[in-house]
C-alpha cells in the first residue's frame, strides 16, 4: 500500500444549520460539524464513529458537496472543492461517490437495476455506446456478486443486501477514487453485513479506492478501517490508527464508547466491568461552552467547563482533551 | 416445572399470495429467573413466535398448532372457547404476570397521556393498591430505572423524554406488577451505544434482583452474550439450535450458528479476523424449503437435507440442534 499520499484533506470544517422557527425568535444554529480536521490517504479506509446526531452524515455530505460548509476547507486530490468549476467539477462528481444507509430508499423503484447502474455512466459520458455501457453493467454486477440476468429486474425484487450491492455497483460505475459510505451495512442482517464489508474490501484492493466509512457499529468499523475518527457533538475528539484507538483509547469519550460495545463472547461480556456513561448527549443547539464532553466526563475539571480543548498530536493520535496538554 | 413451555408451535399468516409460515413447529422452555436470548435474521420468526405466545398476533395471523403452558396453565389459543375469551385472558396476563418491551417505546406509550397515568393505571387495574400507593411505587420504579427528578418527570408527556428515557419508562411499566416473565423485542436496537449500555446494565441489574424470567429477542450476539443464560438460534421459522451461552458460542453445532459466529468480529481481538459471510439469503416463508430451512446456504448440505426435516439431536442436557450432520448415519470426515 502506498500509504502516504493524501487524497482528501479536511481543515477546520464547519457545517451549520439554521433551525430558527419563528420570525421573532432568537436565531438558533445547529453546529452539526464544528471545526473538524483530518486527512484520508490513498487506498485507505477512514472510519468515522460516534452516536447518532454527532455529525457523521453531515460531514460526509459536506465532503461530497451536498451541503455547503460554513467555513474551513476540503481539498480533494490537491484541489479546493469549494472552488472547483466546469470540467473540474464534473470530474469531481465522478471521482467522489456516495453509498447510502437505506438500500430501500436510495434506489429509484421505477428503474431496472441495469438502468440504475447505467445512469451515472450516461451523465458522465463514460462510454460511447449503449453496448459498451451494458457490457460494463454486467461486469459490475459480477463484481458485486449479482447475476447478469438481474439487469432487467426492479429493486423491489431484491433483498436488502442485494439492493446495497446495486448501490455499490452504481457508485463503482464511474470508476471513482473515493467513496463516502454512510452506514452502508446498518440496515442489513449480520450474515449479510459480512458479505458487503468483504465486498468493499475486495473492491478496494482491486481498484485502489479510498473510503470514508461511517457507521455506529463499532466492531465493524474497526474491522474495515485503517484509521478511525471519533466524533462527539460536531467535534472530532480523537483520531488515529484503528488498532491504537481501540486498544489504547486516549480521549475519555472514546474510552467510554468502546467500553459500551457488547462483546460477542459470553465469558468476557459477563465479567467485563463497563464504564457506563451517565446522562445523554447535550443538544447541539446549546452545546457546552468548554469541552463538548464535559457534561458527561468523569475526569472533567473546572477548566473543561470553560475552555475548549484544541486537537493536539499525541504519538500516532490526535486528541482534543485537556488531560493531554503539557 | 418450567415457567413457560412451548411445544410444536406453528403460526401462519393468511395473505393474498398464500400462507406465510412464520413459525414452524417450535418447542422450547424457559425456567423461572432464566434469561433466554432469541437470535436470528430479519424475518426468521422471532417476533411472531413471541406474539403467538402473548396473544398479540395481527388479524391475519393464526396459531395453527401447538401447546403453550405458562405458570402451570395451558394458555394455547385453542384452549379457549372463543377469541374474545382468549383476548380478555391474555390482556389480563400482559399487564400482570407477563410484560413486554418493544423496540420502539412509542408503540407502547400513549403520546397523549402523562407518564403518571401510564405507570399508575396498570397497577390500579391489577392490584388492590390505592392511588397514593401506586404513585409511590411509580416514583420508586422511575428512580430504579434511572430517571432523574422523578417527581417532576412523572407529570410530563412521552414527547418530553429522549429515546433512552422512554425505553426506561417502558421498562418501569413492565416491572410495575413484578411480572414472572418479561419479553423484550430488540429493546436497545434503536438506541445509541452508550445509551444501549445503560439500558442493558439496567436489565441485567433487574434480572439479578428479581426472579423474573426474561426472553430477549435480538440480532446482536453481543447483547445475548452479555445478558442471556441460554440462547435459541432461529432460522426460517424454526429454532435450529438451543443451548447455554457457552454451548452456542464455544461449541456451536448447527452450520448456521457456526456461520453466524464467523460473520462477526470481536473488537477486543488483536489480529484481524477474516469474516466469512454466509452466501445467499434467508428463505421466503411463503414457500420455505421442505427439509432443512438452511439447505440453500449450507456448505455441508447432504442429499437428505433438501426433502427431510432434520431431527433434533441432544448434544448434552439443554443443548439441542436440528441438523442431519448429527445423525448417526451421516458420514463424518
Ligand atoms: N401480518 C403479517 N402478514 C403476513 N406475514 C407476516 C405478518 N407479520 C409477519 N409476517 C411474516 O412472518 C415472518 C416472521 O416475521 P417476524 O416479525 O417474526 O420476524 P423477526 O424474526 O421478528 O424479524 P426482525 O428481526 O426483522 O424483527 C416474516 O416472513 C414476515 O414477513
Ligand atoms: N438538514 C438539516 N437541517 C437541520 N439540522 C440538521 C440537518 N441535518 C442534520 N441536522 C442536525 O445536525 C446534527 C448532526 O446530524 P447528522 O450529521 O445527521 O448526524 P449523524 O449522521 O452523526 O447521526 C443533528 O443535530 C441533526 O439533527
Ligand atoms: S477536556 Fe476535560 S471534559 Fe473534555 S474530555 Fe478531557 S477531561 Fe473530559
Ligand atoms: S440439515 Fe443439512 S442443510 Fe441443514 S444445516 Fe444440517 S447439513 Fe446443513
Ligand atoms: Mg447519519
Ligand atoms: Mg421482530
Amino acid at each position: 500500500m502506498s500509504e502516504n499520499k493524501v487524497i482528501l484533506s479536511v481543515k477546520n470544517l464547519k457545517t451549520y444549520f439554521d433551525v430558527t422557527k419563528g420570525l421573532f425568535t432568537k436565531k438558533q444554529i445547529v453546529k452539526a460539524v464544528d471545526d473538524v480536521s483530518f486527512d484520508v490517504y490513498e487506498n485507505e479506509t477512514f472510519g468515522l464513529v460516534g452516536e447518532s446526531g454527532c455529525g457523521k452524515t453531515t460531514l460526509g455530505r459536506t465532503i461530497v458537496k451536498i451541503y455547503e460548509p460554513e467555513s474551513g476547507s476540503i481539498e480533494f486530490q490537491g484541489k479546493d472543492i469549494a472552488k472547483v468549476k466546469g470540467k473540474d467539477l464534473i470530474s469531481f462528481r465522478k471521482d467522489m461517490q456516495m453509498i447510502f444507509q437505506d438500500p430501500y430508499a436510495s434506489l429509484n423503484p421505477r428503474m431496472t437495476v441495469g438502468e440504475i447502474i447505467k445512469e451515472p455512466m450516461i451523465i458522465h459520458n463514460i462510454y460511447n455506446t449503449d453496448e459498451e455501457r451494458e457490457r460494463r453493467v454486467v461486469e459490475l454486477l459480477k463484481i458485486v456478486g449479482l447475476k447478469p440476468d438481474h439487469i432487467r429486474r426492479y429493486p423491489a425484487e431484491f433483498s436488502g443486501g442485494q439492493r446495497q450491492r446495486v448501490g455499490i455497483a452504481r457508485a463503482l460505475a464511474v470508476n471513482p477514487k473515493f467513496i463516502v459510505c454512510d452506514e452502508p451495512i446498518s440496515a442489513l442482517d449480520v450474515s449479510i453485513q459480512a458479505q458487503v464489508v468483504n465486498l468493499l474490501k475486495d473492491i478496494q484492493k482491486e481498484m485502489g479506492l479510498s473510503y470514508l466509512f461511517i457507521a455506529h457499529d463499532l466492531s465493524m468499523v474497526k474491522h474495515i478501517s485503517d484509521r478511525i475518527g471519533v466524533m462527539y457533538l460536531g467535534h472530532m475528539v480523537e483520531c488515529g490508527p484503528a488498532n491504537d484507538v481501540y486498544h489504547r483509547p486516549l480521549h475519555p469519550y472514546t474510552t467510554a464508547l468502546l467500553s459500551a460495545i457488547p462483546i460477542p463472547d459470553p465469558d468476557t461480556a459477563k465479567s467485563k466491568q463497563r464504564i457506563v456513561l451517565g446522562g445523554e448527549v447535550p443538544s447541539p443547539i446549546n452545546p457546552p461552552k468548554g469541552c463538548p464532553f464535559c457534561t458527561r466526563c468523569t475526569k472533567a475539571t473546572e477548566r473543561c467547563q470553560n475552555e475548549r480543548p484544541e486537537p493536539i498530536q499525541v504519538g500516532t493520535r490526535i486528541v482534543a482533551c485537556h488531560l493531554y496538554e503539557r | 416445572m418450567a415457567l413457560l413451555e412451548v411445544n410444536n408451535l406453528e403460526t401462519v399468516f393468511k395473505t393474498d399470495a398464500g400462507e406465510v409460515q412464520a413459525v414452524r413447529n417450535v418447542s422450547f422452555k424457559v425456567e423461572q429467573g432464566e434469561a433466554l436470548g432469541i437470535v436470528g435474521e430479519s424475518g426468521s420468526g422471532k417476533s411472531q413466535m413471541m406474539y403467538s405466545i402473548i396473544g398479540l398476533l395481527a388479524e391475519n395471523g393464526v396459531v395453527k398448532n401447538g401447546q403453550i403452558t405458562f405458570d402451570g396453565k395451558d394458555i394455547s389459543p385453542s384452549q379457549f372457547t372463543n377469541k374474545k375469551d382468549y383476548d380478555n385472558f391474555m390482556r389480563e396476563c400482559r399487564g400482570n404476570t407477563m410484560a413486554m418491551i418493544f423496540q420502539d417505546p412509542m408503540t407502547f406509550l400513549n403520546p397523549v397521556l402523562k407518564i403518571e397515568t401510564q405507570l399508575v393505571e396498570p397497577m390500579l387495574n391489577h392490584t388492590d393498591m390505592t392511588r397514593e400507593q401506586a404513585r409511590e411505587r411509580a416514583l420508586e420504579l422511575m428512580r430504579k430505572v434511572g430517571i432523574p427528578s422523578p417527581e417532576k418527570r412523572i407529570t410530563q408527556y412521552p414527547f418530553e423524554f429522549s429515546g433512552g428515557m422512554r425505553q426506561r419508562i417502558v421498562i418501569a411499566i413492565a416491572l410495575a406488577n413484578n411480572p414472572k416473565l418479561v419479553i423484550a423485542d430488540e429493546p436497545t436496537t434503536a438506541l445509541d451505544v452508550t445509551i444501549q449500555a445503560q439500558v442493558l446494565e439496567l436489565i441485567d441489574d433487574l434480572k439479578n434482583e428479581s426472579n423474573s424470567a426474561i426472553i430477549m429477542i435480538t440480532h446482536d450476539l453481543g447483547v445475548v452474550a452479555k445478558l442471556c443464560d441460554r440462547i435459541a438460534i432461529m432460522y426460517g421459522g424454526k429454532i435450529v439450535e438451543i443451548g447455554s451461552d457457552k454451548d452456542i458460542f464455544y461449541n456451536p453445532k448447527h452450520p448456521y450458528t457456526e456461520g453466524l459466529l464467523r460473520c462477526i468480529s470481536n473488537p477486543e481481538d488483536d489480529e484481524e479476523k477474516t469474516l466469512t459471510p454466509i452466501a445467499g439469503s434467508p428463505p421466503d416463508l411463503l414457500n420455505p424449503p421442505k427439509g432443512c430451512p438452511f439447505v440453500d446456504r449450507c456448505t455441508k448440505a447432504m442429499r437428505v437435507c433438501k426433502d427431510h426435516v432434520p431431527e433434533v439431536t441432544t448434544i448434552n442436557e439443554g443443548h439441542q440442534c436440528a441438523c442431519w450432520l448429527l445423525d448417526s448415519r451421516a458420514v463424518r470426515k
